[in-house]
């Protein structure tokens, strides 16, 4: 794999504000990339100069091989992106919507059914954007961000607002656009979120990069190394360790046919976040 | 700086098709023809038609041309759309140049109209749609301007009510006396109004009719400079 974007010891300051300071990492062509992090951490900023809203104070950026010196911009028609802030135009049926945006990257009409079809809204392509559910809405985004077949697609907290059905009908539409081969950079505050979806996380606490790799990696480097032991007769679990001496007393219950149940004790994003940064997400 | 003729056709289009969906832009649209048919049919046949064309015509260079523009704008930025059209490619001479065209559009059918409906000899509609032209463009960067520094539609007429008045009132009572008269020369409507009326008189344009001319011409290259002014303090998106 090639990295289709990176960071390199990159700084953001807004005045006397620091919201990004020695931001480095790189993600790879083909993966779902999971950059966590708590509100006001510094991932929309992120966003915003990986897409050339911004530029950095200091530091290195490239995506696609484009550095920060504004030829980023260049790459909109290979870029996709869905902020929490982006609109749609109300009074248009999402038909039309969609319309627009092929009418600017130049794409076939033609397209408009099989992708409304794609992500589940066909039904309502005549109706006005402004009559969607929530989640019918955040569809028709993702559907308009990714009309052009982009290379590459940011989506920035795509399911913060929405309810756990539609979440999962987001997660299966965003795991099969990866399958398809597009690259995706996803910001979210959601922990098991990220565990489901991504290839690999960043945690992002006040502006720094604290910790980077493979989710369930994570999990294990961050593990106690105890197992939680459900024995017949008792009341309460028992913990015991991961080493000889837990290994023999476990030996010995299973000997016996005490045990009912052993379950390791990985720990999830959500408390290495909270052990890493000391703060709650 | 390559223009995409694709993206301000579909800027264009998306405006188009949202026209007749608008109420804000339809009430504004429907302000300066009430006002034709209203005069119209109130004044008698002595009151001077270049009179009331440059009434009507002035209401619908500030309300429609000047403010549709930057309800335009400035609803792009409260419903959030713009920040999608720029990172899809648009750029925003493009996005001005789309909407620019699109209001230009809708005013010159509006100022047809009126033309008609006051009863204009249809001989004198190309020198009016010259003259209406040249000063639409002028009203076309106020109100992109207008909209640029508004937040929302809201905003729109707190930021840009105080400036369209002065564009609307001073040359309606420019004659009433000299000091009006004065601000009125440093305004591009006034100009247009001097030069229909006397073209509707018959005294086709007068010796100052070239500087005339001029200060209009003047007002759209010093209209530019502001606009790029604006646009790099304010940004379109900020």
């Amino acid at each position: 794999m090639s990295a289709i974007l990176s960071m390199q010891a990159i700084r953001k300051e807004f005045k006397q504000h620091v919201a990004l300071q020695k931001v480095t990492f790189q993600v790879e062509q083909g993966e779902i990339f999971g950059f966590l992090g708590p509100s006001g951490a510094g991932k929309t900023t992120t966003i915003k100069l990986l897409t050339g809203q911004l530029r950095p104070t200091s530091g290195e950026l490239r995506v696609m091989g484009e550095s920060q010196d504004g030829s980023i911009r260049k790459l909109t028609n290979q870029i996709g992106l869905l902020s929490d802030t982006s609109g749609v135009y109300e009074r248009l049926s999402v038909y039309d919507n969609m319309a627009l945006f092929a009418d600017i990257h130049g794409v076939d009409y033609k397209e408009i059914p099989l992708l409304l079809e794609k992500v589940g809204i066909a039904e309502h392509a005549k109706k006005e954007a402004k009559k969607l559910s929530r989640g019918m809405r955040q569809r028709l985004m993702i559907a308009r961000s990714i009309l052009h077949k982009p290379r590459l697609l940011f989506l920035d907290e795509p399911t913060s607002s929405l309810d756990p059905a539609n979440t999962l009908e987001i997660h299966r539409l965003l795991r099969q656009l990866n399958r398809e081969g597009t690259t995706i950079f996803l910001t979210t505050h959601n922990m098991d979120e990220a565990d489901k979806l991504c290839h690999r996380v960043a945690f992002l606490n006040a502006g720094e990069v604290v910790e980077l790799g493979v989710p369930a990696e994570l999990k294990l480097k961050y593990s106690d190394r105890s197992v939680k032991v459900i024995l017949e007769g008792e009341p309460e679990p028992l913990y015991i360790r991961n080493d000889a001496e837990g290994g023999s007393k476990l030996k010995g219950w299973m000997e016996t046919g005490k045990v009912r149940a052993v379950h390791s004790m990985e720990p999830n994003l959500e408390t290495i976040f909270l052990n890493l940064t000391g703060r709650e997400l | 700086m390559a223009l995409s003729m694709r993206h301000i056709r579909a800027i264009f289009k998306k405006e188009c098709k949202e026209f007749g969906k608008n109420p804000n832009i339809l009430f504004m649209c429907a302000l300066p023809l009430l006002f034709a048919v209203l005069y119209s049919s109130i004044f008698d046949e002595n009151f001077p038609k270049g009179d009331l064309l440059t009434l009507c015509v002035g209401t619908s260079l500030t309300m429609v041309t000047c403010f549709v523009i930057a309800m335009l704008i400035a609803e792009e930025k409260e419903k959030q759309t713009l920040r999608t059209l720029m990172l899809s490619a648009v750029s925003p001479v493009e996005f001005f140049v789309g909407k620019g065209l699109f209001t230009l559009l809708v005013s010159t059918v509006l100022n047809a109209i009126i033309f008609f409906l006051v009863g204009i000899d249809a001989s004198l509609y190309g020198i009016f749609l010259l003259l209406t032209t040249l000063v639409c463009l002028t009203m076309l960067e106020l109100g992109a301007m207008i909209g640029m520094i508004a937040q929302n539609q809201m905003a729109t007429g707190v930021v840009g009510m105080p400036i369209v008045l002065v564009f609307f009132m001073v040359p309606m009572f420019a004659e009433l006396n000299p000091v009006m008269t004065k601000i009125a020369w440093f305004l591009p409507n006034y100009h247009m109004n001097v030069l229909m009326k006397q073209a509707i008189d018959g005294t086709a344009f007068g010796s100052d009719g070239l500087l005339r001319v001029g200060a209009i011409v003047l007002w759209i290259l010093v209209g530019a400079g502001l606009f790029a002014v604006v646009y790099r303090r304010n940004g379109i998106d900020r």
